[in-house]
């Protein structure tokens, strides 16, 4: 675990999902991203929304987390799709 | 705004994505896994090296029309049929307009996504962008 600070709030939180909930640091990032999509569902915000938090993380997360390349790559793909619909047609 | 037009506009902005993406991953941890080349996208056909646009021939891009047959080497039929083929392909921009249809099969398969789930987008994709090829050149696309 090399990319995030673990001595922090949020990464001794991440460290503790992943030892005692998860095991893998693969899912406890999956669940942390399925969560962030979630809390937009529920407050009705657009999806769209969220990639201004989603996708950083996801940048991030894929630079060091090989496993996570397809996640990551289908949300880059669904944020193109969203600029092409914005910028070209309605 | 045709169908056509609006699918080459969507792999055009995943195209778009997905090189930003890497470049953002690389700049982050150089080691990431590099998933995308410039094989099967359109990105490809107008870098002329080192993610550099060509100034100074931005014609080079135009359909080319293919060179003579030779008479001394095949069947004459079968090279003209082949040369008349090559020449709508290549003077009409049919072949540049044709990698669209391959575009998002490739990207997935960079991706490294289950071949059963690729297989399925890609043929969707597929099937769809063809039937609107055909429609278009008929004129009928709406």
């Amino acid at each position: 675990m090399v990319f995030f600070n673990e001595s922090g709030t949020f990464g001794q939180l991440i460290s503790y999902i992943n030892v005692n909930v998860t095991g893998s640091l693969f899912l406890t990032l999956l669940f942390i991203v399925i969560m962030l999509i979630m809390i937009c569902a529920l407050f009705r915000i657009p999806i769209e929304f969220s990639a201004i938090f989603i996708l950083p993380l996801l940048i991030v997360i894929t630079a060091y987390v090989g496993d996570f390349l397809a996640v990551g790559g289908v949300f880059l793909i669904f944020i193109g799709i969203l600029i092409a619909k914005n910028l070209g047609f309605k | 705004m045709g169908n056509f037009t609006q699918a080459f506009l969507i792999v055009i902005g995943i195209n778009v994505m997905l090189w930003l993406g890497q470049f953002a991953m690389l700049e982050v941890n150089p080691t990431a896994t590099n998933f995308l080349d410039e094989k099967g996208n359109l990105f490809g056909k107008v870098d002329s090296g080192n993610y550099e646009l060509n100034e100074t021939d931005p014609y080079g891009m135009l359909p080319k029309g293919k060179s003579a047959i030779d008479p001394d080497t095949g069947n004459i039929f079968t090279d003209i049929f082949n040369s008349i083929k090559d020449w709508f392909a290549d003077n009409t921009g049919a072949r540049y307009l044709i990698a669209i249809i391959s575009a998002p099969y490739n990207f997935l398969k960079a991706m490294h996504l289950p071949q059963e789930f690729v297989f399925v987008v890609g043929t969707m994709w597929y099937l769809v962008t063809i039937l609107i090829g055909i429609l278009m050149i008929w004129g009928r696309d709406t």
